[in-house]
């Protein structure tokens, strides 16, 4: 167990997102909900800092010059605003990573999709779970669609946090490097970095009193609709996941089943995974005694229910 | 005299106008008042001698005919000729009066026929409020049922008297009444209407639509007395005492029918669960549309519990804080909080989110632009059901779900399916406030339960049903947590289902285009099956006789089987002679003997 201080209140919270062609009304509204959960830290005492960082990886800039003006007056209680632009898809790893190194002075990242709007008290809820020092990531729950995998009932205690958003201290990030840029371009990196924090001897807790509205929908008939694009990182994630992780015989099976897949994006993801093993690019595997990943049914924890 | 000329002249009876007009005057007039009754538009001044007898009040009759005038001098009384439509007529009436001291006014069946009321109206707002003085009026009421179904089919007869005098000039519903009343500095003190089923314009009386026994009149009587209490209101007639004019055209103007808001969320929480409260607002601020205001109705709150809500309310950001309004309601039951939030509704369209519901960040968006091709019917999504329970983690009560959300109703409406189940969570629709300001419908508060079905199947009747083909809400099913479902037994869900069957049957049903299709398909359905179980039986019953009498047959041949396997133990054979008694043998030896 660690017994390393935590930062004393009030704190800098440095929220950060990567924007992706997104609708100049979803960021206001992002930073409406954020600049009110800003007020109440500020007015409550909990924090002392509120600074936003949008992350663009466009082909072109979501945000003019004015837009950025015009978001910083919009919100008088965060502190500052930072647009970067990466002029590319940078992917969510090495995006997070970069905007995390931007600023030094936060005690606390949290990590946010740009389509998420947080409820008042949920940044300062999760900054409670943090008066336990053994704690290394919060996770939010999500609205409308909660998160099916599974946490203790009472502790939160779960398997690993999804950085829609979730809240970790500056510290430990830099500690433990970040998220894994090299292995990751989106999906999993959250699933990574909760399993290395686990691996440095903090928990990883899932805080369902703290609620975020994530714009996910089902189908009618109540299904799960994920995008080509989440198929085919997901996919590829998996791949790598069970690498790095040390389950060879897992890897195995799932690159057999992408190989005779109808799914092209599963497909490719398999032949992906080949490249960039054929010619070295995969980290080296971790947790050789499987103490810390956590694999079920192609998942990374065990789920309450089926999405 | 001519018919023409005696047309008005009516006489006092306790059950018309004039009854009724006495009535309230006895009613509102101080004991032993002394001073003048001023009667405007007189006529044949028929309460004259029934005001000076009953109240000892001095009567002076006003009107613009001389001849009727001359009538009522004829009978000793004070009358002046005088045109209430001359701008000026204030003051010729305070002329009339020349110092004395006003009691009250009677104005019975005389403003319609005038072609500009507003001055007379307004002089006798003056006059009631310099003397303090009572006044009594009786108005005909064009919205009568006998008027409006024969409108509606267009028919619009003038008569020689009535409801459609040919002479009338205005035409008064309650409403547009009460509002010029209101500009001239009236108010309404008392009503004593008079009430007739069978008006003048009850003809032709072979009329469909104004037979009390048909379909169609059933029908629009049915959804009409919920609309609006005066479709059997002859006549209104009311006591009026002056009150501060509240100024404003005397016609409506057209952008006050319609909201500015699109959407009034109504939320009727108790206070109890304020996370799920934190959970819905949250639902509410990520709307892609905003286009909505929110009204929460505290139920029967504690005070711990008002200040959780308004707490939860200050926490919420700006821009949607201001569009929040709370009202406390300490009285009603499941349904008041509801009907409150509707009275206070500004919005053109009303839905009903209780504090455990859940939305999709496109709710409103989908109804908002639903209602640019359908507006006025009922808006309604795919609503899907989740199990849910509460589990604190580190000290901080959480909602746990506890299923996938699940698609257990209907993706499209049907109104005779709604008949026997509810299929429509009230988080997935939204109605036309019109329903309740225009059609009257409300929750039915004496409803403990399926107060929200009852609803939903009138508004349906009435409105019809856009299918909206998003699942956009989330209808929590709460896991070892009372709920409506598990605070009510079974067989009071029962009893509420059946009294709302009960009041569909209490009269005709109207269904949408369409939907007899629906009827057609299952009735079709409906009698192939009894068919095919009637043959089934039939079939059934063959082959139990068969069976019964192959069980029988069975029966016989084991019993025939089992005598010729067993080995053949009958009495031993005896001789006959030894079988019969001695006696009788010897009997027989003896009677050998004699034959030799």
């Amino acid at each position: 167990m660690p017994d390393d201080q935590r930062p004393s209140r009030p704190v800098v919270i440095s929220v950060q997102t990567l924007l992706f062609h997104t609708p100049i009304e979803s960021i206001e509204r992002m930073l409406d909900a954020l600049d009110n959960s800003s007020r109440i830290g500020l007015e409550e005492g909990a924090c002392r800092g509120f600074v936003v960082t949008l992350g663009d990886g466009s082909s072109t800039r979501v945000l003019s010059d004015e837009d950025v003006e015009a978001l910083r007056a919009r919100c008088p209680h965060v502190h500052e605003i930072r647009y970067h632009w990466f002029a590319e898809n940078v992917g969510t790893a090495r995006g997070h990573n970069e905007m995390a190194a931007l600023r030094d002075d936060a005690d606390y990242l949290i990590f946010s999709n740009p389509d998420v709007v947080v409820e008042p008290r949920a940044i300062w809820r999760m900054l409670d779970v943090f008066d336990d020092p053994a704690v290394g990531f919060v996770e939010a729950k999500q609205l409308p669609i909660e998160h099916p995998k599974d946490f203790s009932s009472g502790t939160g205690l779960t398997s690993w946090a999804t950085t829609a958003f979730a809240m970790t201290p500056s510290e430990l990030f830099t500690r433990l490097e970040g998220f894994d840029a090299q292995t990751f371009f989106m999906y999993c990196d959250d699933v990574d970095y909760s399993w290395r924090v686990r691996e440095a001897d903090r928990t990883v807790v899932y805080q369902p009193a703290a609620v975020v509205f994530h714009d996910k929908y089902l189908t009618t008939d109540a299904r799960w609709q994920p995008t080509n694009a989440e198929v085919r990182y997901s996919a590829e994630a998996s791949l790598l996941m069970a690498h790095k992780w040390s389950r060879p015989r897992l890897l195995k099976r799932i690159l057999k089943m992408y190989d005779a897949s109808d799914v092209p994006a599963q497909r490719a993801a398999a032949a992906e995974f080949r490249r960039r093993q054929s010619k070295g690019l995969l980290v080296e595997p971790r947790d050789p005694d499987r103490e810390i990943g956590t694999f079920v049914k192609y998942g990374y924890a065990k789920h309450r229910y089926a999405l | 005299m001519s018919d023409d000329f005696r047309k008005y002249d009516n006489e006092v009876q306790p059950d018309n106008k004039y009854g009724h007009t006495l009535d309230l005057l006895q009613r509102h007039l101080p004991p032993g008042q002394e001073g003048v009754h001023l009667d405007l538009a007189c006529g044949f001044g028929h309460v004259a001698e029934q005001i000076i007898d009953r109240f000892g009040l001095h009567y002076v009759g006003v009107d613009v005919a001389e001849t009727e005038l001359d009538a009522v001098r004829a009978r000793g009384h004070e009358a002046h000729v005088l045109d209430l439509t001359d701008p000026e007529v204030g003051d010729h009436l305070r002329k009339v009066l020349d110092g004395r001291r006003l009691a009250s006014v009677t104005f019975l069946d005389g403003l319609e026929h005038l072609g500009d009321g507003s001055h007379v109206l307004a002089a006798l707002g003056d006059l009631l409020a310099e003397h303090r003085a009572v006044a009594i009026t009786s108005v005909p009421n064009v919205t009568h049922l006998d008027v409006g179904l024969t409108a509606l089919l267009g028919r619009w007869d003038y008569t020689e008297a009535g409801l459609l005098d040919i002479t009338h000039h205005q035409l008064y519903s309650h409403d547009s009444l009460r509002r010029a009343l209101r500009r001239a500095g009236l108010n309404v003190l008392d009503t004593h209407d008079v009430v007739t089923v069978r008006s003048d314009q009850h003809f032709p009386t072979d009329h469909v639509a104004l037979s009390e026994v048909t379909a169609f009149s059933g029908y629009l009587r049915a959804v009409r007395s919920k609309a609006e209490p005066h479709g059997y209101t002859n006549q209104f007639v009311w006591a009026l005492n002056a009150a501060p004019p509240v100024p404003g055209p005397a016609y409506v103007e057209p952008s006050e029918q319609s909201g500015d808001v699109f959407l009034s969320v109504i939320m009727r929480t108790q206070g109890r669960r304020p996370q799920e409260l934190r959970e819905a607002l949250l639902c509410l601020a990520a709307q892609s549309v905003q286009d909505f205001e929110v009204l929460i109705v505290g139920h029967r709150t504690e005070v711990a519990e008002q200040k959780s809500v308004e707490q939860i309310i200050a926490e919420q950001p700006p821009s949607l804080r201001e569009r929040i309004r709370f009202e406390r309601l300490d009285r009603g039951q499941r349904s008041a909080p509801i009907n409150r939030g509707i009275e206070l509704a500004r919005g053109r369209y009303v839905a009903i989110f209780d504090d455990d519901d859940l939305v999709m960040g496109d709710w409103v968006k989908e109804f908002a632009d639903a209602e640019r091709e359908h507006g006025g019917r009922l808006l309604r999504c795919v609503a899907l059901r989740q199990d849910a329970a509460v589990d604190t983690v580190l000290g901080h009560p959480g909602i746990r779900s506890t299923s996938a959300p699940k698609a257990l109703y209907n993706a499209t409406f049907s109104i005779t399916e709604h008949l026997v189940t509810n299929q429509s969570p009230p988080i997935g629709w939204v109605f036309p406030r019109s329903l309740c300001t225009d059609f009257g419908l409300r929750y039915d508060d004496s409803m403990t339960t399926t107060e929200d079905w009852e609803f939903l199947l009138q508004a349906a009747e009435l409105a019809g049903v856009t299918d909206i083909d998003r699942g956009t809400a989330i209808y929590r099913w709460w896991d070892k947590r009372e709920s409506s479902r598990t605070a009510h037994p079974p067989g009071e869900w029962a009893q509420n289902q059946r009294e709302i069957e009960r009041r569909i049957d209490a009269r005709p049903f109207l269904l949408p285009a369409g939907e007899t299709r629906t009827l057609r398909r299952e009735l079709s359905e409906l009698r192939t099956l009894r068919k095919r179980v009637e043959l089934q039986a039939a079939r059934i019953e063959r082959l139990e006789n068969r069976k019964a009498a192959q069980a029988k047959r069975i029966g016989q041949l084991q019993r025939r089987a089992a005598r010729s396997a067993a080995p053949q133990q009958g009495p031993e054979r005896v001789p006959l002679r030894r079988r019969l008694r001695p006696r009788t043998r010897a009997r027989a030896l003896l009677a050998k003997v004699r034959r030799g």
